[in-house]
C-alpha cells in the first residue's frame, strides 16, 4: 500500500512538496526538531517531513489543520480559472489552456496532499482531548474531525482516487 | 553409648549384690537403675539430636551465604553497568555526545544536534514550488478575469441550452460569437452548442458558416463526424429548395387552386435526376416533404398528409426531424387526435425542437376532437410558461386566454391576451383571439383597435370573428373550428 501511496505521492510532487514546507514552518515556529527533511521516499512518510511530536495542543493542531486550510485555498484559486476556462467553457486560446492545465494539475495535486499523517492526526486527537483547555477542544473541533478523517483517507490514497472521479466528471460533464 | 556398654559390662556383679538384698530392695535398685538407663538415654538422644540440627543448620547457612554473595555481586555488577551506561549513552544523531535528558528519560539527541533539528532550512523545492504555483494561481486567474464578461454570458447561455430555451440560448451564444473571429480565444463549447442550436431548429446557413470559421483551426469541431457533415448538408438543402422553387414556386405562391398531381410529377422528377448541374446531390427528404407541403395546401385529407409525413420519416432515419415532427403535432391536432399529437409533441421535446407555437398547436388538439378538455388545455399553457418564462413566442397566454374562453370566464382570458399582445406580439392568432376576447367581455373598444390593426397592415379581422360578433357563430363553434381564425 505505501508503494502505492508513494507513486501517487510522486505524480502529485508539487502539492507534496508545498505540504512539507508548511509542515516544516510549523515545526521551526513550534521550536520542534525536524529529524528527516526529504520529502520524496517509498514509505508512508512520503510527503510529509519527519519530525517530534508537537508538544502542545494548538502546536498539534496547527501541523494537521494549517497546510490542509492553506492548500485548500491555493488550490481553489488554481482551479477556479481551469475549471471555468477549460472545462466549462472549453477557451480556445493555446496559451490560456496551457496555464490552466498546469494549474488543474497544482490544484489537483494540493488538494490530494492536504491531510496530516495519522501520527499526527492521533498526536492532535490526544493533545486538543487530553490536555487542551474548553477553549481549543471546542475551536478546533472541525477543524479536528476533518483532519483526522483526512488523514485515513490519504493513508488509503482515497483523495487521490476521489480528485481523479472529479477530473473525470468534469471532462464528461461540463 | 560407652557409658551404657559399661554397665552393661558390670551387670554380673549387681546381680550378686541383688541376691544378698531383700526382694523389696532388689526392686527400688532396679526401678532407679531403670531411671539412670532411662536418662542416659534421653542425654545421648538430644545430643545426637543436637549434632544433627547444628549440621543441618550449618549447611543452610553456608549455602544462604554463598547466594547472598553471588546477589551482591550481580547487583554490584548491574549498577555498575547501569551507571556506566547512562554515563555512556550518546546522541543516534551526531553519534559523539551524551543524549540531553531534560528533554525525557529516553530522549535519543544531544543539544546540540537539537538545535541543528530545529534551526533545518526549509526545504528549498516547496520554497520553488510554492512561488511557482502563487505565479500559475495569477495567471490562470488574470487569463479569467480577462473574460470575466464572456463567462457570464455563456453561463447565461448554456443555462437556457440546459433548459432548452433555445432561442434564448441561441441568442445569447450569437451575442458572444459575433464579436469574435476563429483566432481569438473563443469558447469551442458555446461553438458547439450553437451548431447544434442551429442543426436542430434548421439554420443550416448558420450551423454551415460555424463549422467552416472554426472547423480548420479547431481539429475538435471538425473531428465531429456530424458537424463535418453540416456544410454537405447544407448545399444539398440549398440545391433542392432552389430547384423546387424552380419546379413549384409559381404555381405554389401565385395563391391559386393548382394541380397537385402535375406539380408532385415535378418533384419526382427532381428525385429521379439526383443531383443538379453542379453534380450537388438533391435530398430526398427535403423533396418528399415539399410534396407534403403541396398537399397540405392542396387541403387533402389529414389521413394522405400523415401518410406522406411518415414516408418522410422513413426516408429521413431521424436526422433531420426539425423538418416534419412539428407538422405532425399539427396535422394530428386538426384531427383531434390529442394522443398521437402528444407523441410527436414529446418527440420533439426530445430532440429539443422548439417551435414559438408548438405548444398552442398541440394544445388544439384537446378542443379540435369530440370532447373539449380544458384541463389539459391549461396544463400545456403551464409546461409552456415553465420552459419559456419570459418568451413570447410560445404563447403560453394565448393558450390560457383560449383555456378560460372555454370556462367562459372572459375577464382572466382579456388579461392573458393583454399581457401577450402588451409584450409587442402582434401575431395574426394573438390579435383575433384578443379581438374575440374584447368581444366576449363587450369591450367594444378593444375590437375596434385590433379592426384598426389589421387594416393598417392591409389585412382584415377574422370571419369567423365577425361572425361571432354579427351572432351567426357560438362562442364554442369559433374555438373548436379547425380552419378558423384561432
Amino acid at each position: 500500500m505505501s508503494a502505492i501511496y508513494a507513486i501517487t505521492r510522486f505524480l502529485t510532487f508539487p502539492g507534496a512538496a508545498v505540504r512539507a514546507m508548511w509542515e516544516h514552518m510549523i515545526c521551526k515556529i513550534g521550536g520542534v526538531p525536524v529529524e528527516d527533511n526529504r520529502t520524496f521516499r517509498f514509505d508512508e512518510m512520503c510527503s510529509h517531513i519527519e519530525h517530534e511530536l508537537m508538544p502542545k495542543a494548538g502546536n498539534a493542531f496547527a501541523i494537521g489543520f494549517v497546510p490542509a486550510f492553506f492548500n485548500g485555498i491555493l488550490a481553489f484559486l488554481l482551479a477556479l480559472g481551469p475549471v471555468l476556462g477549460l472545462f466549462a467553457f472549453e477557451m480556445s486560446g493555446t496559451v490560456s489552456r496551457i496555464v490552466y492545465i498546469v494549474a488543474y494539475w497544482f490544484a489537483f495535486s494540493l488538494y490530494v496532499n492536504s491531510y496530516p499523517t495519522i501520527e499526527d492526526a492521533l498526536n492532535m486527537k490526544e493533545k486538543v482531548y487530553k490536555h487542551g483547555n474548553i477553549a481549543q477542544k471546542i475551536f478546533y473541533t472541525p477543524g479536528f474531525i476533518g483532519c483526522y478523517i483526512g488523514a485515513y483517507l490519504e493513508k488509503y490514497c482515497v483523495t487521490f482516487l476521489f480528485a481523479a472521479a472529479v477530473l473525470v466528471v468534469f471532462i464528461i460533464k461540463l | 553409648m560407652d557409658d551404657f556398654e559399661n554397665k552393661d559390662l558390670q551387670s554380673p556383679e549387681n546381680e550378686a549384690d541383688s541376691q544378698a538384698k531383700s526382694p523389696t530392695q532388689v526392686e527400688d535398685d532396679l526401678v532407679k537403675e531403670l531411671e539412670g538407663i532411662r536418662e542416659l538415654l534421653q542425654n545421648e538422644l538430644d545430643s545426637e539430636k543436637a549434632e544433627a540440627v547444628t549440621d543441618a543448620n550449618a549447611e543452610a547457612f553456608g549455602n544462604e551465604g554463598e547466594l547472598i554473595q553471588e546477589l551482591d555481586e550481580i547487583e554490584h555488577t548491574e549498577d555498575g553497568e547501569e551507571l556506566e551506561e547512562e554515563e555512556k549513552r550518546i546522541c543516534e544523531c551526531c553519534g559523539e555526545n551524551e543524549c540531553d535528558d531534560s528533554f525525557g528519560e529516553d530522549y535519543p539527541y544531544c543539544t546540540e544536534c537539537r538545535k541543528l533539528m530545529t534551526a533545518s532550512p526549509v526545504h528549498f523545492g516547496g520554497i520553488v514550488m510554492f512561488v511557482v504555483m502563487l505565479v500559475v494561481a495569477g495567471a490562470a486567474l488574470f487569463f479569467c478575469s480577462e473574460n470575466a464578461d464572456d463567462y457570464t454570458k455563456l453561463l447565461s447561455a448554456q443555462t437556457a441550452y440546459s433548459e432548452k430555451r433555445l432561442v434564448d440560448a441561441a441568442s445569447t451564444y450569437s451575442s458572444y460569437i459575433q464579436n469574435k473571429t476563429a483566432d481569438d480565444d473563443v469558447s469551442l463549447k458555446a461553438v458547439r452548442n450553437l451548431i447544434e442550436i442551429f442543426s436542430v431548429m434548421g439554420y443550416y446557413n448558420d450551423a454551415a458558416n460555424l463549422v467552416e470559421t472554426y472547423g480548420e483551426k479547431h481539429a475538435s469541431i471538425m473531428n465531429n463526424e456530424k458537424y463535418a457533415k453540416i456544410p454537405e448538408i447544407y448545399a444539398s438543402f440549398l440545391a433542392t429548395s432552389s430547384a423546387v422553387n424552380d419546379a413549384i414556386g409559381e404555381a405554389v405562391n401565385s395563391g391559386k387552386k393548382f394541380d397537385y398531381d402535375k406539380e408532385a410529377a415535378k418533384l419526382d422528377k427532381l428525385l429521379k435526376e439526383e443531383k443538379n448541374e453542379e453534380g450537388t446531390p438533391y435530398s430526398p427528404v427535403f423533396l418528399e416533404y415539399y410534396k407534403y407541403v403541396l398537399m397540405s395546401l392542396a387541403n387533402f385529407e389529414e389521413s394522405k398528409q400523415i401518410e406522406q409525413l411518415l414516408k418522410v420519416k422513413e426516408i429521413d432515419k431521424g436526422e433531420n426531424g426539425w423538418i416534419y415532427l412539428p407538422n405532425f403535432v399539427n396535422v394530428y391536432s386538426k384531427m383531434g387526435d390529442a394522443e398521437n399529437a402528444g407523441i410527436y409533441f414529446e418527440e420533439c421535446m426530445k430532440l429539443n425542437i422548439q417551435e414559438s407555437d408548438l405548444y398552442m398547436v398541440y394544445a388544439n388538439a384537446y378542443r379540435f376532437g369530440k370532447e373539449i378538455d380544458v384541463d389539459k388545455i391549461v396544463e400545456i399553457a403551464d409546461r409552456a410558461k415553465e420552459s419559456w418564462p419570459s418568451s413570447a413566442p410560445a404563447g403560453y397566454q394565448q393558450i390560457y386566454a383560449v383555456a378560460y374562453l372555454l370556462k367562459g370566464d372572459g375577464e382572466n382570458a382579456m388579461k392573458a391576451i393583454e399581457e401577450f399582445v402588451g409584450n409587442g406580439t402582434y401575431t395574426v392568432t394573438a390579435c383575433n383571439l384578443y379581438a374575440l376576447c374584447s368581444l366576449y367581455v363587450k369591450d367594444n373598444e378593444g375590437y375596434e383597435k385590433m379592426v384598426e390593426l389589421f387594416k393598417n397592415s392591409g389585412s382584415s379581422i377574422g370571419s369567423t370573428i365577425e361572425k361571432y360578433k354579427n351572432g351567426k357563430m357560438t362562442l364554442e363553434e369559433v374555438l373548436t373550428d379547425k380552419g378558423g381564425d384561432i
